[in-house]
């Protein structure tokens, strides 16, 4: 028998969910995936651990949190970290160059560590979508469309930040890999004494706000460079395309977002909502990922985390299991004919 | 309007935080050893906490703004947008010993600091950054004493006017950090509030 103090301790970084709560969640991942399946998104499963050096040049500012394990033959092992990029290596292994598009969804859990006070970070369940092979703005704007579409299915209030890692890129070519690392978080944190390059790049890098805005910062900005400048204004045409059809609420501009990860591209976003100390989803565009796995495929996704969202979603009246009602009948067989009977007409019953 | 949450540390800052705020309009008080309170203009719900726990309860969005010192930022691990530098309340992490300490590290064989200090995540990175292995000793207050009554010879501690290290028989070897007070955001509350959290940063930033 296991002493009191073992049996309660609970090791950082899991997550344990029974009856009613993981009951809500499968509804939320049933949601979603049936969406998804309404899409044309098709179910991928990724392993649940895989080779660290794979991955290890493509973890950035994650490879503090990552889980690494030996196996028996002594290689070195990461678990699931990001299922985005172990979705890009199953992928780069088994489609080839020129492959017709391809859209992939997923519903899996992840594992990094999580400082022990850090209770806020619930990243541990993930819901997603890839759209693999979807180059230029219109395999953008359908992902964005396919994330408002999810996040109005759970009933979200939420709004989604747009921004894109080629602003950065365009405005910062050429800094070696510390430097960049540091700008990059020079805008991340708006410490914008931090940030290299002239005072027109703190005005662009500080900017949230809607597509007329945003149009008219870049039109007073001088100093800017005809790449930068291209790149921003395909940012906000594409906040423009989505508030063509109604999405002016949902979507911003919001060029401090350059994006966490380091495989990102183009396009970045994050979503946000109140009450949440923490993006819910994030995403964006990511054109060489797939190339460091062996395939050259544009891609674009996102993911959900779950967890985070959970307690805000509406679902309206859920059929639990545990409004099941016992079935009339002295005996088993009794029960089980009228059990038959009540669960044909939807209702859920215990024999 | 629904106000914006601040979180504002108990201590030294305080009453400095207070005037301040006061003079631009969003004056505040803790009546009846209440930890919270809103602003007389109503843009600010305010919560009182300890300076260690000021960046959780921003890190977790309870509070979606905090003020406080750079040192107690860092010792967090936390990373918040940066929105305001304040011109008050400014202070330096600094190396100290007793006076006419010898160096002898050298002569030990060891070659490492051994450091008493609150200040463990800033001490260890400070000096693995200069190249210089340390042992730290954790104290959480009164760690003058350390090298007076032979604990750890070096202390690393903020200091402001040097009177309590002059008071111990202690003095300043170095100072390793100019300490200022910044007003950050809980980085998600900061992207639901631009708006109202960008003019209260205008609000604040009028001499």
């Amino acid at each position: 028998m296991n002493p009191a103090s073992q049996l309660y301790k609970l090791p950082q970084g899991t997550e344990r969910l029974m009856l009613e709560e993981a009951f809500r969640r499968q509804e939320l991942v049933r949601r979603v995936q049936d969406l998804f399946t309404r899409w044309g998104y098709q179910p991928v499963q990724t392993p649940v651990f895989d080779f660290y050096d794979l991955y290890s040049p493509s973890l950035g500012r994650n490879a503090d949190s990552v889980y690494r394990l030996l196996d028996r033959e002594g290689d070195l092992l990461i678990l699931r970290s990001d299922i985005t990029l172990f979705l890009a290596r199953s992928m780069g292994v088994a489609l080839r160059e020129g492959h017709a598009p391809l859209r992939v969804c997923y519903a899996d859990t992840i594992l990094r560590h999580q400082e022990l006070d850090d209770i806020a970070a619930n990243e541990f369940f993930q819901v997603g979508a890839e759209f693999l092979g979807a180059s230029g703005p219109d395999g953008d704007l359908e992902m964005l469309l396919l994330l408002e579409a999810v996040v109005a299915a759970l009933g979200l209030k939420a709004r989604v930040h747009l921004g894109s890692r080629a602003v950065f890129d365009a405005a910062f070519p050429g800094l070696e890999e510390r430097a960049r690392a540091k700008a990059l978080e020079a805008v991340l944190l708006r410490r914008w004494d931090e940030l290299p390059g002239h005072g027109d790049f703190r005005r662009l890098f500080g900017f949230i706000g809607n597509p007329d805005e945003a149009d008219r910062l870049l039109a007073s900005l001088a100093q800017l460079d005809p790449s930068v400048r291209s790149q921003a204004q395909m940012t906000v045409h594409l906040v423009r395309r989505l508030a063509a059809l109604g999405f002016q609420d949902r979507f911003c501009v919001d060029f401090s977002e350059v994006g966490r990860q380091n495989y990102y591209t183009g396009l970045v976003f994050q979503v946000y909502l109140e009450g949440v100390g923490d993006a819910v989803a994030a995403g964006g565009r990511y054109d060489r990922l797939l190339a460091r796995f062996g395939l050259d495929s544009p891609s674009v996704g996102f993911s959900l985390h779950l967890g985070k969202v959970e307690t805000f979603a509406q679902l309206g009246e859920l059929n639990s299991p545990a409004t099941a009602l016992p079935a009339d009948g002295k005996t088993l067989e009794q029960r089980w004919k009228a059990a038959q009977k009540s669960r044909m007409a939807g209702r859920n019953v215990t024999l | 309007m629904t106000p914006l949450t601040l979180a504002l540390p108990k201590g030294r800052l305080f009453e400095q935080v207070q005037e301040h705020f006061a003079a631009r309009g969003l004056v505040f008080d803790f009546n009846d050893r209440k930890l919270t309170a809103n602003d007389s203009s109503g843009r600010l719900k305010i919560i009182l906490v300890k300076n260690a726990d000021l960046p959780t309860y921003v890190h977790h969005g309870i509070a979606g703004l905090g003020l406080c010192g750079d040192d107690v930022v860092y010792e967090s691990g936390y990373e918040f947008p940066h929105l305001l530098s304040f011109d008050f309340g400014h202070t330096s992490m600094a190396l100290a010993a007793r006076k006419n300490h010898v160096r002898t590290e050298h002569l030990s064989g060891s070659g490492h600091l051994t450091i008493a200090t609150k200040f463990t995540r800033f001490t260890r990175d400070y000096f693995h950054g200069q190249g210089v292995p340390v042992k730290i000793i954790r104290l959480d207050g009164s760690v003058e004493l350390a090298p007076v009554l032979g604990l750890a010879p070096y202390i690393v501690d903020l200091v402001e006017t040097g009177s309590t290290l002059k008071a111990n028989g202690l003095e300043v070897l170095e100072t390793l950090k100019k300490i200022g007070v910044n007003l950050f955001a809980n980085a998600a509350y900061y992207k639901l509030h631009y708006q109202e959290i960008g003019s209260l940063v205008d609000t604040l930033r009028t001499s």
